[in-house]
């Protein structure tokens, strides 16, 4: 699989966000995210499990054993 | 794992995941519609001996069909295993195979062409890959076993054209590090034959006949043989390769002691990327026992490697970052280590094939596997503001 490749130029300090250097300004990227310090507890909602290091993610479950 | 059909005319357009159980199968999601299928189905349930089992690895193949294969292999030192598992099966037509509904019968499967490819020797499977010239690599998944390649006899240009099988000849290697006596060694390594270029074991290799009168290569009992021991690594997992520039590096995790490999493919040398003197970028302080089974792998638009663990779902499983900021192979510079992207809610259950989609640079899938309520789920994760389409067919 082939992927475009851009190259990223992070600065970082504990707990700051870290960002790429996006080829398009404000495009949002997987790499953009701040660290979580610690693992998630347990969810009551299966269908949104995820906790992220960044409230932009979207998650969504689009396929199950019960549907 | 999952993959999306990354070659012809509708690429993008499928979503392709395996069912890991006692009765596996091969499920597919038109993207478009929102439909979902299982597509092939094991015609039994272990411990039958028509039972295919543990399907993990799920793969695009460069010639456009799927493969996958059983994360199950026994070991039998000396001798060579009989198990009817640790297979690799090719869907040869995953885009037109048929849903199958209702109960499963010997006829549901007449509509896939869902081929064993026996040239490659049996192993417990997880990671797949393949490199630009067309070698693919494949581990055992055991504690204390081996990375492999295979290189087919056909030029792959002509695979690629369509004109002929990738699996119909070829041989397969052992990773070996020195003298291959060292467990977990890095450094310079060489690839070790253990077949001819036919696919035919070489002699003293172990060729067995499985309970289903099915010869093969054993892969792992034959690499514990002096003359083809390859290094053992700490239960590899899955595989990744990652292209910077002209040059192609692999990543392997090793779930046992909590570490990710990275191999120099073209300079043959094999080192320790991650482990848990890694800097933890949340703290500063290294990640410690917050790193825990790394499983599997994953590399973004950027090129950047995620890290997905097989732990407790609701306890301590999570999905990594990897920062190499300078793309050293290393993670020891300032500002580099490793980020806890992701964490994992579900009571029971583990991320499973954290997987970007490549025509998407702003959507990625990965499995919640396993979980105490039994409803596996494959989660969507989309950016809010997604940047530029790169070039599948997309709705």
């Amino acid at each position: 699989m082939r992927l475009p490749r851009a190259r990223a130029h992070m600065a970082l300090a504990g707990g700051l966000l870290l960002a790429g250097a996006a080829a398009l300004a404000g495009s949002l990227r997987f790499s953009d995210f701040t660290p979580l310090p610690t693992s998630a507890g347990p969810t009551v909602d299966e269908s949104l499990p995820i906790t992220f290091g960044n409230a932009a993610f979207q998650q969504r479950s689009i396929a199950d054993r019960a549907a | 794992m999952l993959t999306v059909n990354e070659t012809g005319r509708q690429r993008g357009r499928f979503l392709f995941t395996v069912f890991e159980t006692g009765s596996s199968g091969v499920q597919r999601q038109d993207l478009w519609s929102g439909v979902t299928e299982t597509v092939w189905q094991s015609p039994c349930a272990a411990p039958a001996s028509c039972a295919h089992v543990a399907f993990d690895a799920s793969y695009w193949t460069p010639w456009g069909t799927c493969i996958t294969a059983e994360e199950n292999w026994s070991t039998a030192p000396g001798v060579g295993s009989t198990s009817p598992y640790g297979r690799l099966f090719e869907l040869k037509n995953p885009l037109t195979a048929p849903g199958i509904y209702g109960p499963v019968t010997p006829a549901s499967n007449a509509g896939a062409e869902f081929v064993h490819q026996n040239v490659i020797p049996r192993t417990s499977h997880e990671g797949i890959q393949f490199d630009r010239n067309g070698a693919m690599y494949f581990i055992d998944e055991l504690n204390g076993a081996s990375i492999y390649k295979y290189v087919p006899k056909a030029p792959f240009k002509r695979v690629l054209a369509g004109r002929a099988d990738y699996f119909a000849a070829g041989q397969t290697f052992v990773l070996r590090v020195g003298d291959g006596q060292t467990p977990n060694a890095t450094g310079a390594y060489t690839w070790v034959p253990l077949t001819d270029g036919d696919g035919n074991g070489l002699p003293g290799a172990l060729v067995v006949t499985d309970v289903n009168g099915v010869r093969s290569v054993d892969a792992r009992n034959t690499t514990d043989l002096p003359a083809f021991k390859g290094t053992d690594y700490p239960r590899p997992e899955d595989l990744q390769i990652q292209r910077l520039k002209h040059r192609e590096f692999l990543f392997m995790a090793a779930t046992t002691t909590n570490e990710v490999y990275r191999l120099d493919l073209d300079a043959q040398v094999i080192a320790v990327f991650a482990n848990r003197s890694t800097i933890d970028l949340a703290t500063g302080a290294a990640v410690g026992a917050g790193l825990a089974s790394p499983d599997n792998l994953a590399l973004d638009h950027e090129g950047n490697l995620y890290v997905i663990e097989d732990r407790n779902g609701g306890v301590d499983d999570d999905i990594w970052f990897a920062q190499d900021l300078n793309q050293d192979g290393d993670l020891l510079d300032e500002g580099e280590g490793l980020g806890r992207w992701a964490s994992n809610g579900t009571p029971g259950s583990e991320f499973s094939g954290l997987y970007f989609d490549p025509f998407r640079k702003g959507r990625a899938w990965v499995n919640i596997q396993h979980p105490s309520s039994g409803n596996d789920r494959t989660i969507q994760i989309d950016l809010h503001d997604v940047g530029e389409h790169a070039g599948g067919t997309e709705r």
